[in-house]
């Protein structure tokens, strides 16, 4: 009798841990960001040469002539993104069966992009330059991922060498403001400091380049000028070996996260 | 609302963006000059006082300005960018310029992918566009007599170190103590096709031919001699760090 008793009993605790569990499970788990259904390349173009037509001086033999030249070339780290972006809200069960969606036109929220597809997002946080390679990636270790060397100009630290990042919320995991590396991609007038900001963010193995969907403030629909003087929702950058005359190409894997 | 959103967030997205773009590669780039000031030399006009009744033996060095070279000399600031087709900046990183070329040529659109070093049939041609003839002693091949030069990067093209002829300009008002692929203000020949190009390499404020001033190239380029008569160059840069 008492052994049917602790039986009863363990099994009372058992399903109690096998509910907590699966409702965990079902809550957690939809909360991390989500790969996007659909990406489509609208456009894309780099750096052409024939912007830049060859100047020219004339020579005057016996003379010596002293000039001023300003230059430029094309960077051989990274690569932009930029666009739009629409979304859904959807409630909906494991398998996908639809309940209700609500249509989002403007949407708020991050995308991120990586080099690898899976991410651990409940270790995610502030990529760390400096951190303990036994424990985590630092600056070194992409770095070299890429073929930047330390003293490049273009490099990760160089480029995203601000700390006022906005409070990100990556599912229900909250990465503090002004920890993380952060730089402002450009709008038409240049290099600013408010919009089109960008942040590493890391689950100790990966990086995970995020950057803030436009319109985040409350009511405001109205999208922010990019870089060429289009309205975007969105500039990114993510760095890409270039270096050595290297032409091959780079997957990226992007998710979203809609708030 | 938003937590509902976290929670269960499913998005339909439809991204508006650049993807999985073909590399650019790093040719040379026109290269802006924005401010230039000539000088010629003149020669001071030596005079003597001697009494009459004697004989005075005299040993004279004369200079004569080269009219068949022009010399280019200044400095160079530069960026690298990340640009689109259409010369949009969506991120640029300013920088002090440490390794690179200056490149000068004749030709408005030289091939850079076809950069191979100068051979002697492009010299000749260009020595002979200039009315250059094989008796007179700074024609081209006898000034650009070495064959010493740091290797270097014509877009996507490798110039290794030492196969091309080259020249090394001044340091200091005089010929630099000595001749090695460490030696400041290296220039070199070049073709792209039939263009033959002139190719400065770059120095960090290294000092020039002029004692006191800092430049980060110099280059000597042949004109014509005949008197008034003016040859157009034009100018690229390539960047490195």
């Amino acid at each position: 009798m008492l052994k049917k008793t602790i039986y009863a009993k363990l099994l009372v605790v058992l399903s109690f841990l096998i509910t907590v569990f699966s409702i965990a499970n079902l809550v957690f788990g939809a909360t991390d960001p989500v790969s996007p259904q659909s990406i489509t390349q609208i456009s894309t173009s780099g750096f052409d040469t024939t912007d830049y037509p060859a100047q020219n001086t004339t020579a005057i033999a016996g003379n010596v002539t002293e000039l001023s030249i300003t230059a430029l070339a094309p960077t051989q780290s990274w690569q932009g993104y930029f666009g739009n972006i629409t979304g859904t809200i959807t409630l909906q069960d494991a398998s996908g069966n639809i309940f209700y969606n609500w249509t989002v036109a403007e949407p708020k929220g991050e995308i991120y992009a990586s080099l690898n597809s899976s991410i651990n997002w409940s270790a995610i946080k502030c990529f760390n330059f400096t951190a303990n390679t036994s424990l985590e990636i630092n600056l070194t270790t992409m770095e070299s991922t890429y073929n930047i060397q330390t003293a490049d100009v273009d490099g990760i630290d160089e480029t995203f060498n601000e700390t006022s990042n906005p409070t990100i919320y990556v599912g229900q995991y909250t990465v503090a403001a002004s920890s993380c590396p952060t730089t402002y991609v450009y709008q038409n007038t240049g290099k600013q400091y408010t919009n089109f900001i960008n942040t590493l963010l890391t689950d100790k193995e990966k990086l995970v380049y995020t950057t803030v969907i436009e319109n985040d403030q409350t009511n405001n629909n109205t999208d922010v000028t990019g870089y060429n003087g289009q309205s975007y929702d969105f500039q990114m950058l993510v760095a890409e070996d270039g270096h050595n005359a290297d032409t091959s190409t780079t997957i990226y894997y992007f998710w979203v996260e809609i708030t | 609302m938003k937590l509902q959103a976290i929670f269960v967030g499913l998005v339909i997205v439809a991204l508006s963006l650049f993807f999985l773009s073909p590399k650019v590669n790093s040719l040379p780039v026109g290269a802006n000059v924005t401010s230039n000031t000539s000088s010629n030399w003149s020669a001071a006009i030596p005079s003597r006082t001697d009494a009459g009744g004697t004989i005075t033996t005299m040993v004279l060095d004369a200079q004569s300005q080269d009219d068949g070279w022009k010399g280019y000399v200044g400095n160079i600031s530069g960026k690298f960018t990340l640009d689109d087709a259409s010369g949009y900046s969506i991120y640029d990183w300013s920088f002090t310029v440490t390794e690179g070329e200056v490149y000068i040529s004749r030709a408005a659109s030289p091939s850079w992918s076809t950069a191979i070093c100068a051979n002697t049939t492009i010299i000749s041609n260009e020595q002979n566009y200039f009315g250059m003839t094989a008796a007179e002693y700074d024609i081209i091949n006898k000034t650009f007599n070495e064959t010493i030069h740091q290797s270097f990067r014509v877009g996507v093209v490798d110039i290794v170190n030492s196969s091309c002829s080259s020249a090394f300009t001044y340091v200091n008002d005089s010929k630099y103590p000595y001749i090695n692929e460490s030696t400041p203000f290296q220039e070199v020949l070049l073709q792209t096709g039939t263009d033959l190009i002139y190719a400065a390499l770059l120095e960090t404020d290294n000092e020039g031919f002029h004692t006191g001033y800092t430049y980060d190239f110099q280059a000597i380029v042949p004109d014509n001699r005949t008197n008034g008569v003016t040859t157009t160059y034009y100018f690229w840069a390539e960047l490195g760090t």
